[in-house]
């Protein structure tokens, strides 16, 4: 791991990143069908001029608390500087349009500390994922 | 002339007889008893891009339209599936008839849901099959 940044009295909110990363994509389709596995990828930039530890994670804001948090496996690393981080991820599709979280976090003294956030929505395709339902029976005893 | 007639209508009937027979053991619903094992043998094409769902089999009264009152213990028959890619599936659910289960002919319900989704409230798909099976005296 990298050594551990110091956590900044002011984070560059104006600039829409965080203090040491931002988050500049999140790779993900505009819809999809409900139950379906969405994957998806976000990626996060090293703003510092060296190599920290950084870390990415995601939730799902649609309509249910607390937010589920979404599937990131492998979802950190050392970067260097200037480099990004991509995180793959995935979910399964609610019934409902879906907002994606997806956070990104650095490493300081005191762990993982968030550091930005970006959203991005997925809305539910109602096109048919099933057809032709049909069903027999037979005993087996 | 006439003995050779009276025999082949004879043969005739006899083989229509058994037909007809035949159809209406194949028509009849498969007769179980408590405890006996029904294999629901389920098929469906899937058009979407991989996912993970939940087959449901419930018996019970098919009302009238898509109204459907599963009998209490039959009524949570189910199986995940995971299709990757658009195909054709089909799968088997065994259903096992408890013990108490009022002997009668009950219709039968199956949907396809998502895990989040509540079995017998909410579905994707569903289809009804009326005289489904016949449950018979313990």
């Amino acid at each position: 791991m990298a050594d551990p940044m110091p956590i900044p009295e002011e984070e560059r909110i104006l600039t829409g990143a965080g203090a040491y990363t931002e988050i500049t994509n999140i790779s993900a389709p505009s819809g999809a069908a409900p139950g379906s596995t969405v994957t998806i990828s976000i990626t996060v930039k090293n703003l510092y001029s060296s190599t920290i530890g950084i870390m990415a994670r995601g939730a799902l804001d649609y309509g249910v608390t607390p937010w589920p948090t979404i599937n990131c496996p492998d979802n950190s690393d050392n970067i260097p500087g200037g480099g990004s981080l991509t995180v793959q991820c995935s979910f399964t599709m609610p019934e409902d349009d879906v907002v994606i979280h997806a956070y990104s976090y650095y490493y300081s003294l005191q762990g993982y500390v968030f550091d930005d956030e970006k959203t991005k929505k997925v809305n539910v395709e109602t096109k048919p994922v099933f057809s032709n339902l049909k069903v027999t029976f037979r005993s087996v005893s | 002339m006439a003995d050779k007639t009276l025999t082949a209508v004879a043969v005739v009937g006899g083989v229509a007889a058994v037909g007809v027979g035949a159809w209406f053991l194949m028509k009849k619903p498969p007769g179980v008893s408590p405890e006996d094992v029904v294999e629901a043998n389920v098929n469906f094409d899937y058009l979407g891009e991989g996912g993970s769902y939940v087959v449901l089999v419930r018996f019970g009264y098919h009302r009238i339209a898509s109204w459907f009152d599963p009998e209490e213990g039959l009524d949570r028959f189910m199986q995940s599936v995971n299709p990757s890619e658009p195909d054709h599936y089909e799968i088997a659910i065994d259903c096992l008839i408890p013990v108490g289960t009022p002997a009668r002919t009950y219709d039968a319900e199956v949907s396809i849901l998502t895990p989040s989704m509540e079995p017998g409230q909410d579905w994707i798909i569903r289809a009804f099959i009326d005289k489904a099976i016949t449950v018979r005296e313990e």
